[in-house]
């Protein structure tokens, strides 16, 4: 159920109306995609609903770095975004209970790539394999991530720098150097 | 190693969108109905909506511009509001210009047992500072919205009520005011708004509660602080 006040932060998102129709296509190109993915993630279908919600609240904000609604870039962006609150949500929902570090596991799982350093981006955190996707695979800059993601500017140069740590490991025991 | 990451990158993307489906998926009527005033194109926000949502709704449309072809209703004399009526849509709109005052911070004074200020969302204020809400919510994940402003040309509030809801006219301390009772308490929210012609502010507090609770609550809100 979206939140009366997410109305109004939507509201106050998107002033143009250029930008309200590219919103628009947006939510009706990506809606079903990303309620898959939410339901992925949150068994409960009320909470994927929200999560979905929150997922365009957050595309609203950062519509300013969406200028192609059918851009692979777009498209996602509108996976990825949903992917994280669907995980945010989730942690939320088990507040109150002693979350291992396996929290990171939970994500959105799909079959292996081929190639092994696919694989290995696979085998990330998501919010890891997510920002390599964005950055690397989509072309978004740092900036645009760091509204995207909701992140700052220190943390994007973290995640980049832990990612690429933790690939190397991969790497490594794959038998493989770079 | 930024060529190697980019091409393994996009077979990662490729994996994880082909991995999920495209076919419609089926949403409660409640994502749809709550969703689509926000997908509304906003040159046809002049025009209210007669959307229904599934929960009622309190809603200040700050950024819906003038509404002066809206047939009131009631008009409410020298006043700075007046309410219009549409089948399952109530609309206070405020007229007047938009005082420079600071808005103060407002509390309720008998606050609810249990509840606290919701950690994952912060006190949203709109741009021009005449309008706050602030969220509250218990450990059963049960959320309060308590949510005021200043009244002025281009600011709306508007109720949305479902069928079997009904509403029930008062006052808070002398103020003229609502009631709007759920008819599903068990999965939405009743609502009390009322309006301060003194203070200018209209409020409204939103949540799990009996007509006797908001009514109480409402009475009790005070100034805590002057920004």
């Amino acid at each position: 159920m979206a939140e009366v006040t997410e109305m109004l932060i939507y509201l106050q998102a998107i002033p143009d109306p250029p930008e309200q129709q590219r919103f628009r296509r947006i939510y009706d190109r990506y809606r079903d995609l990303m309620l898959h993915t939410a339901r992925r993630i949150l068994t409960d279908p009320q909470d994927a609903e929200d999560a979905v919600q929150e997922a365009f609240f957050a595309i609203a904000r950062n519509i300013s770095s969406l200028s192609d609604p059918e851009s692979s870039r777009t498209r996602s962006y509108a996976v990825i975004v949903t992917e994280r609150k669907a995980i945010d949500l989730y942690r939320r929902r088990k507040r109150q209970e002693a979350l291992s570090l396996q929290e990171e596991s939970y994500g959105l799982d799909f079959p292996a790539p081929s190639g092994v350093v696919a694989q290995a981006i696979a085998k990330l955190p998501p919010r890891d394999r997510e920002f390599v996707i964005l950055k690397y695979a989509e072309g978004y800059t740092n900036r645009e991530l760091m509204g995207m993601l909701d992140l700052s500017y220190a943390a994007i140069h973290s995640i980049d720098h832990r990612m690429k740590q933790r690939l190397r490991a991969l790497l490594r025991e794959e038998g493989m150097e770079v | 190693m930024r060529d190697i990451l980019c091409a393994a990158a996009l077979e990662v993307r490729d994996a994880m969108l082909a991995s999920l489906p495209e076919e419609p998926c089926a949403v409660s009527s409640g994502f749809e109905e709550s969703l689509s005033p926000l997908l509304a194109d906003l040159s046809a926000a002049h025009r209210p909506s007669l959307r229904k949502f599934v929960e009622k709704v309190a809603i200040l449309l700050l950024l819906l511009g003038c509404f002066s072809f809206a047939s009131p209703a009631v008009r409410a004399g020298m006043h700075r509001w007046y309410l219009e009526v549409r089948e399952d849509v109530r609309i206070h709109y405020f007229t007047g210009d938009l005082t420079d005052d600071p808005l103060p911070h407002y509390a309720i004074g008998a606050f609810p047992e249990g509840y606290y200020l919701s950690p994952e969302r912060e006190t949203v204020e709109s741009a021009s500072g005449s309008f706050r809400s602030i969220r509250y919510e218990n450990d059963e994940g049960k959320y309060l919205y308590f949510d005021y402003g200043y009244m002025h040309q281009g600011a709306a509030s508007a109720v949305y009520l479902d069928e079997g809801d009904t509403m029930i006219e008062t006052t808070v301390n002398g103020c003229p005011a609502e009631i709007y009772l759920t008819a599903t308490p068990e999965t939405s929210r009743s609502l009390i708004t009322w309006i301060s012609e003194e203070e200018n502010v209209d409020f409204s507090i939103m949540g799990h509660f009996s007509a006797e609770e908001l009514v109480e609550m409402a009475e009790s809100v005070y100034i805590e602080k002057k920004r």
